[in-house]
């Protein structure tokens, strides 16, 4: 196992490190994992960059799982790194002298806290791509399909409770009210619950492992049905899984807009402020919404929600 | 009996329980929001919307049912169109019947709780004891189907179900407790204790609520409860749930003076252990199975204090009592074949056994085994139509065989408003009294019988067939709501008594046909305000029999105003009134009678809890005749406090 890790690892220096003699590479796109959502990310931000110029041979790709005991080869001389993911992000800054940084497939909570957590010496920037959408999107969603909803339910886990006042904020601003469950642990699901299911009339997810999660999405799911609360989710799955519907980036969209940042940096000049997605999706569950007795078709509220955010 | 129940739930819940770890990592990361999760919405358990429904549907939730006052279930049902109902529990408890009563019963109906089927074969058939299953506060919601609706609810389903739904263990983690007392000895106390976690929530409730009974009629009456709920997630979205209970009755009937029907306490009692295991197979099909096994005590006697029968028989029991035993197990599966086709198709067995030595003098016990097949596809032909074809077949060795379809047709004409045909039949096999009773007194030597029931078993199925149109309407999101239920319910071979035959005998005697009106209004502008209207006219014609001509108003209407002012005072108004209907012991006369009642509530905190304090006045108006002649339901005021969960 270490021989064959080492080895590898000395194939890999030695194959960038070639690579940079040719041409030293100036982007390293370091993926987290090998599942399709970081390869399809990893793909778009390549192509974006390449469509906005950069040499495909000054484009670097990695795998966390290929860097063993930071040993980065090639990518000495890059000058911009695009992350994917968490693993990504904290290896990046865990390295004395990083270049600068441009995070993706990462939400702002998870990017803020890693930044945090590894204050690191360098002065070079580090931005994101946020993976989750601002709240001011996924509200204008709601009011778009649910015109007469007022009063938005959260539950609010130890980690997500840090975006209430955002939430606020951008539900104030649009004339709307915010109940709160508070979820601390596992055994504090059902009361949070219930707090937002008295008085709620949709319920909002805001992503928090404590909250969301394989072992209590059953009874979110089921209890917010039966009480005929229509649940915006922050993914497809749980769209699948039975919410009403969410909005959501693809991973596409969000390397797309990653490598245009990166270009941005490469450039020079001043380095842009991380950014939520500028390209979304809007995904129903029509038998979910058949059955609550709302009417919503996917393809004109994607539509709609598109124009909206085209007006100036 | 119930001591083993709540063991046998204790096991279960020990050995079902497992601890949930929570994902992993707990910290927010992309893989919140890349991951999978199981489906849990899955095809069965996703309702078909009111519009989409083959037929007529009233749903009460919990707002209305809190807000309303009602102390029981069926008080709640007098709000409903078609529905009569009375507060009495002279021939059972408390009844509901839409369209008409068959003599002193209502057993026309399908009661089901969570989807068990609560009727009782020694009650012919009736299900006022299984209204009571619950308390109030134990209830979600209530949904009536107006209509004939065998092919999807069962044979019982002859003119309409009540879908009776308790609420999701989930949702009462905590303690809450009510007490209410007031005019007419009105005592309620109820308490309730939810605890779990993901993966695994119970609740244990109990409840006894009592009054001093109708005036006129006998004796005071007292319904206490005690319900244990559990519900299990297992994995890849699956759940079961398992449910006991316990239900005593204590309620006088008869009358002062009538040596054959003398004034006396009764006891219906009702215990029951339920079984549900949902597992869904994927995104597009899911199975339920059930189980249930309930436990019916009726204790109800008195000795025979006169000489009219002869000298030998003063002084011989006169004996009501009974015992019944139901199991029934289920298999439904429901699929999603595309988008356009939803199926759900299944099988039931039940075996009932009665015992009773004085209701089926020679044979004591009645055993009676039903197996049923059930279908019902939902053809979504095209946006705007939705056609629902089902059947029922079913075959017992009360009714022989039987098949029971029904199509429906309902046509989305524009959004929100929606256009509905259909056609049904269906059977009720009779009920084991009704089929089998032989009621005879023997004098004080044992001899001499005196038989004054006597069914050979010769009765068959009474029949069905439904004609109905229905409009339904939703406008400006659910602001408006509401459905008209223009029907023909052709009942031919109707199971009754002849007058005048001694011994009784139950047969298929009656033909008779019901037509009418009927809607609904909902007005909801804002979450604080609702307002309930709807008016019936019915018509039953073509029977001599006036009991059965006049067992619906010829036209009822009931109205509910509900409002929430800012400072959290609640304020509700509800009227219900019937003209022209028959009443029980009213000799051809027929009557009107009104009721309306008044709440004001205050939300209250205490400490960190939530609590409400109540004034409710039961029939501001003048005294009305309460199902019966001789029973009157005279003004009450009474308060409650709730804290709840």
């Amino acid at each position: 196992m270490g021989l064959a890790s080492t080895l590898c690892s000395i194939l890999v220096s030695w194959a960038l490190w070639g690579a940079g003699l040719a041409s030293a590479a100036e982007v390293l796109v370091l993926s987290s994992e090998r599942s399709p959502s970081y390869t399809d990310a990893s793909q778009a931000a390549v192509s974006e960059l390449v469509r906005l110029g950069v040499r495909r041979t000054d484009i670097a790709q990695l795998y966390v799982s290929e860097l063993a005991t930071g040993d980065l080869g090639a990518a000495q001389g890059t000058k911009v790194w695009i992350t994917l993911g968490s693993d990504a992000l904290a290896r990046a800054l865990q390295r004395e002298g990083r270049p600068a940084l441009v995070s993706a497939l990462i939400p702002r909570l998870g990017f803020e806290r890693l930044l945090r957590d590894n204050p690191g010496k360098t002065a070079a920037p580090a931005l994101a791509v946020y993976l989750d959408q601002p709240f001011g999107r996924q509200l204008d969603l709601m009011r778009l399909v649910m015109p007469e909803v007022r009063r938005v339910g959260v539950l609010w886990g130890p980690e997500s409770t840090a975006q209430q006042a955002t939430l606020l904020a951008a539900a104030q601003a649009r004339g709307m009210d915010v109940v709160g469950g508070s979820v601390t642990a596992s055994s504090t699901l059902f009361s949070g619950l219930k707090s937002v299911l008295d008085d709620a009339e949709v319920l909002l997810a805001v992503a928090d492992p404590q909250v969301y999660n394989s072992a209590t999405i059953s009874n979110i799911l089921l209890t917010t049905y039966r009480a005929r609360i229509p649940v915006m989710a922050f993914s497809p799955a749980y769209v699948k899984a039975g919410a009403l519907l969410a909005v959501y980036s693809t991973p596409r969209q969000i390397g797309v807009q990653a490598g245009a940042l990166a270009r941005t940096v490469l450039q020079g000049g001043a380095v842009p402020a991380s950014q939520y997605p500028l390209e979304f999706s809007v995904v129903v569950n029509e038998h979910v919404a058949r059955s609550l007795g709302i009417v919503l078709d996917e393809a004109s509220v994607n539509e709609r929600m598109h124009r909206m955010e085209r007006r100036p | 009996m119930p001591s083993k129940l709540f063991s046998a739930l204790l096991i279960l819940a020990c050995a079902t329980a497992r601890a949930q770890s929570d994902s992993g990592a707990s910290a927010v990361s992309e893989r919140d929001f890349l991951g999978e999760v199981p489906v849990v919405l899955s095809v069965s358990r996703l309702a078909q919307p009111v519009d989409e429904a083959p037929g007529a549907v009233t749903i009460l939730d919990r707002q209305f049912i809190r807000m309303s006052g009602a102390r029981d279930v069926a008080d709640l049902l007098r709000m409903v169109p078609g529905f009569q109902t009375t507060t009495s529990f002279e021939s059972d408890a408390p009844l509901a019947s839409y369209h008409g009563r068959s003599d002193d019963w209502a057993n026309r109906i399908q009661v089901l709780v969570d989807g068990r089927s609560v009727y009782s074969g020694h009650l012919q058939g009736s299900a006022g004891l299984g209204l009571q299953t619950l308390a109030l506060d134990d209830i979600a919601r209530i949904e009536v189907l107006r209509g004939s609706n065998s092919a999807t609810y069962g044979a019982r389903a002859f003119l309409g179900v009540v879908n009776i739904v308790s609420r999701d263990v989930r949702e009462t983690v905590g303690s809450s407790f009510s007490l209410v007392t007031g005019d007419n000895g009105v005592a309620d106390a109820g308490g309730s204790l939810g605890w779990g976690g993901p993966g695994a929530a119970y609740r244990i409730s109990m409840d006894s609520r009592g009054d001093q009974g109708l005036r006129g009629a006998y004796g005071r009456n007292r319904v206490s409860r005690l319900n244990a709920s559990a519900a299990f997630d297992l994995d890849a979205g699956a759940e079961v749930d398992v449910r006991v209970g316990a239900l005593g009755i204590d309620a006088g009937r008869g009358t002062q003076g009538d040596a054959g029907n003398a004034a006396r306490m009764r006891f219906l009692g009702s215990q029951f252990l339920q079984a549900d295991w949902h597992t869904p197979l994927g995104e597009n099909q899911d199975l339920l199975w059930s189980y249930s096994h309930t436990e019916n005590t009726h204790r109800d006697n008195f000795p025979y204090l006169s000489n009219a029968a002869g000298l030998n028989y003063f002084g011989i029991p006169i004996d009501f009592s009974a015992q019944e035993i139901n199991d029934a197990v289920t298999l439904q599966h429901t699929v999603r074949a595309s988008d356009v086709l939803r199926a759900v198709w299944g099988a039931e067995l039940r075996r009932e056994a009665v015992n009773s030595a004085s209701s089926f003098d020679l044979r004591g016990q009645v055993v009676a085994h039903f197996s049923r097949l059930f279908g019902n596809v939902e053809w979504r032909m095209d946006p705007q139509w939705v056609l629902n074809a089902g059947a029922m077949a079913e075959h017992s060795s009360m009714g022989g065989g039987t098949v029971s379809p029904r199509l429906m047709l309902n046509w989305h004409a524009v959004a929100g408003h929606t256009l509905r045909a259909g056609v049904s039949s269906a059977f009720r096999p009779p009920s084991a009294y009704e089929k089998y009773a032989a009621v005879r007194y023997y004098d004080v030597l044992g001899q001499n019988p005196i038989t004054t029931v006597q069914s050979n078993g010769t009765v068959g199925p009474e029949k069905i067939f439904t004609r109905e149109l229905g409009y339904n309407f939703s406008l400006n999101h659910n602001v408006w709501s509401g459905d008209i239920r223009l029907f023909e319910e052709r009942i031919t071979d109707g199971i009754e008594r002849p007058a005048n035959l001694s011994p009784e005998e139950y047969q298929n005697i009656e033909n008779f046909n019901i037509t009418g009106a009927e809607y609904q209004v909902q007005w909801r502008p804002s979450m604080d305000t609702q307002v309930f209207f709807t008016q019936t006219w019915t018509d039953i014609a073509d029977t001599t029999r006036f009991k059965t001509s006049h067992g619906a108003a010829r036209y009822a209407a009931s109205l509910a105003l509900m409002h929430t002012l800012p400072a959290g005072l609640m304020v509700s108004l509800m009227h219900q009134q019937s003209e022209d209907i028959g009443l029980m012991s009213g000799n051809n006369q027929r009557y009107a009678v009104a009721r309306t009642d008044v709440r004001l509530a205050k939300a209250l905190r205490l400490g960190k809890r939530k609590a409400e304090l109540a004034f409710t006045v039961q029939n501001l108006d003048q005294p009305y005749r309460d199902g019966d002649r001789k029973f009157f339901f005279d003004r009450r005021a009474f308060v409650s406090l709730r804290v709840d969960y």
